[in-house]
């Protein structure tokens, strides 16, 4: 019988193939910079020692990760992984575009609206944007939203707890 | 800092204890915003309170958070926090039979009671804990240190506890880097500035468990439908009579399970959970999937239990025992506690404290939790398009306001990115966040002890309480491999 938990393993197979190579590769790197740091007063007391040895922790596991991957057809299984999230992408776009919006908006907001924009006006091109993109609701309403919360969050963060806020700065 | 056990009984601390409760109840009722979450984005802003308000906040987050998961679990049928998986499983096919108000009633009742004994072990525990502390030495921090990251890796990774240990290995790595202690020689830094300093925790915490659970919100979107009409909800102290056996036992083994480091509720309710299940006579089993009074009991009871067991570690060893109770020791250390086996001597009064804000709050959770269910059944409809990007924003300010940082931020967003992913592939990332707290005490302890005995490293293996640990590590990984080996595909060695 196949069980829930071994059917999610089997769907885990591919991406551990990737993860097992990725984090033996890093495990490795690490390793290696490990032993190139000074050694003042030996190797007992030496800033390498626990990335040294944690590094070839990491590269061990990972190896039995990729080992049991391969063994258990995770070439293969990878394979169809990839189909299946092509299939996926188009099944469920809607919830992948949303996520990656979601994700370039923060990325967004942080590096470019924060930098350059008081934080409240930031905060309302960020929210109404989003909002506007994902809830589809009414340009008025969302405005009031957006524009309601980026006032109120700055009034607590910047009045009440009196911290800075990032960006450029408060306007209010 | 000395505190005393009047100043819980202040208006102000009541105030804000009481708000901490509702505003987590509210959090953990929301789907998606895990008690984590919550504790995570909340440390930052606990920091610009007084002491004893900050600690008076977060327990009342962390307790009413807890308890929140549980109304959309029985009302809705989608657990509000992880915790409360069980619950929905049970409550909801209640519900769905026009028993909905009691189920929840119930898990009220099941969440107090498991409450007061997660505190009780609190209570009893800590002073015999802090002593056995203080007779730990390096070698012994260091083993301690490494086994909670071992076993907690173990525990939250079910049939793959590879999985596990390697997110315990990548957050022990994450704390490598920046200047470390002895020779302030800096690891990992790519000559950047900031990451000369470390990469801060708190961050990390955030963007694992703030930004990367809204990214998956987006993926696994459910249509919300609430499907009973639950006008009040009905504290049935008779139906926990029936099942004390359920109770006293799944108390125990939330506590315990809290107690172990990395292990949350999640872990907790599942295993009481499944030992309920495998217990109960046949007839109860039968209804375990249908909608079981006695499961509710057995998961909920474990689940506000673990709160007194998490604190445990947290408070005396500074090892947090779940990922809210690392949130907690963070805020502590922002407000300058070191947490550990000192904790009596640096903060006196403060462990009474912390034990009278759990009692409070626990009560209030009791009182809070029956009188919201009409605005939380409202809060259900709350778009989460609207509800996910207030939280991006509030990641954003948590992360940013602990060092006026934007690097912060840059660490939060990229451990958001890396959470969703791990997750996705099966990695659970509560072992990273303890590995990358743990990281610094290992490693300076590690090398101390080993340049203390540098002449006779054969010394360390006959130290009593460091070969206990020792033994504890080894027989942790024998114990994840052989489990792993018993599982068909668990890449275990067999």
């Amino acid at each position: 019988m196949v069980t829930p938990t071994v059917d999610r393993r089997e769907r885990e197979r591919g991406p551990d193939l990737v993860a097992g190579t990725s984090l033996a590769a890093l495990g490795l790197y690490v390793a290696a910079q490990a032993v190139t740091m000074p050694r003042p007063a030996g190797w007992h007391s030496a800033p390498g020692l626990l990335p040294f040895l944690l590094g070839s922790w990491l590269t061990a596991m990972s190896a039995v990760l990729l080992v049991g991957s391969v063994k258990r057809g995770g070439g293969a299984q990878l394979r169809r992984a990839v189909r299946q999230i092509r299939q996926d992408v188009t099944v469920r776009a809607d919830r992948v575009w949303r996520m990656a919006f979601m994700l370039a908006g923060v990325a967004v907001y942080v590096y470019l609206l924060l930098p350059r924009l008081y934080f409240e006006i930031a905060t309302f091109v960020y929210l109404a944007t989003t909002m506007r993109v994902l809830w589809r609701r009414e340009p008025l309403k969302i405005a009031l939203v957006a524009g309601g919360v980026a006032v109120a969050l700055t009034l607590l963060f910047s009045r009440f707890l009196r911290t800075l806020l990032p960006g450029a700065g408060s306007w209010l | 800092m000395t505190l005393d056990l009047s100043q819980i009984v202040q208006p102000m601390t009541l105030l804000t204890m009481a708000t901490g409760v509702v505003f987590g109840l509210l959090w953990g009722a929301m789907p998606g915003l895990s008690t984590s979450m919550a504790m995570a984005l909340l440390v930052g802003i606990s920091a610009k309170f007084s002491f004893p308000l900050a600690i008076a906040f977060l327990v009342g987050v962390f307790t009413g958070s807890t308890s929140g998961g549980e109304m959309s679990a029985v009302l809705i049928g989608i657990p509000g926090t992880p915790d409360a998986v069980p619950l929905a499983i049970e409550g909801y096919p209640l519900t769905r039979r026009g028993e909905g108000g009691r189920a929840l009633g119930l898990a009220y009742v099941a969440s107090f009671l498991g409450g007061w004994v997660g505190i009780a072990l609190l209570v009893m525990f800590a002073p015999v804990i802090i002593g056995f502390a203080l007779e730990l030495g390096s070698w012994e921090m260091a083993l301690l240190g490494l086994w909670g990251v071992a076993i907690a890796g173990n525990l939250t990774s079910g049939e793959r506890p590879l999985k596990g240990w390697i997110s315990g290995c990548l957050g022990l790595l994450v704390a490598m880097v920046g200047r470390e202690v002895i020779y302030g020689y800096g690891r990992f830094t790519f000559n950047s500035a900031e990451l000369a300093d470390g990469i801060d925790y708190i961050p990390l915490l955030i963007g694992l468990f703030g930004l990367a659970e809204i990214l998956r919100v987006f993926l696994t979107h459910e249509s919300i439908h609430v499907q009973s009409q639950v006008r009040r909800i009905i504290p049935d102290w008779g139906l926990i009579a029936r099942y004390w056996k359920a109770a006293i036992r799944g108390s125990v083994i939330g506590a315990l399970i809290g107690a172990i480091p990395g292990a949350g509720g999640n872990v907790a309710t599942y295993v009481s959970y499944d030992v309920a299940r495998r217990t109960a006579p046949p007839d109860e089993r039968a209804k375990f999937g249908q909608g079981s009074y006695e499961a509710i009991v057995a998961a909920e009871v474990a689940d506000n239990a673990n709160i007194g067991g998490a604190l445990l570690p947290t408070l005396t060893l500074g090892i947090p025992g779940s990922a809210g109770a690392a949130a907690f020791m963070a805020a502590l250390n922002l407000q300058g506690v070191r947490v550990g086996p000192l904790i009596n001597q640096d903060h006196p009064g403060l462990l009474p404290y912390i034990y009278g804000v759990l009692v409070l709050s626990n009560f209030v959770m009791y009182g809070a939790a029956l009188l919201l269910v009409r605005p939380v059944v409202r809060l259900f409809s709350l778009p989460r398009e609207v509800l996910m990007p207030i939280i991006a924003v509030v990641c954003v300010l948590g992360a940013f306001g602990l060092n006026l940082s934007m690097f912060d931020v840059s660490v939060m967003f990229v451990f958001g990115i890396m959470g969703l992913v791990l997750q996705r592939a099966g990695f659970p990332l509560a072992p990273m966040v303890l590995g990358a707290i743990l990281g610094s005490m290992v490693d300076e302890n590690l090398r101390r002890a080993l340049v203390l005995f540098e002449h006779q490293p054969m010394a360390l293996f006959g130290r009593p309480f460091g070969l206990a640990l020792l033994t504890l590590i080894l027989f942790t990984l024998y114990d994840g491999i052989y489990r792993a080996g018993r599982v068909p595909d668990g890449y275990g060695t067999t």
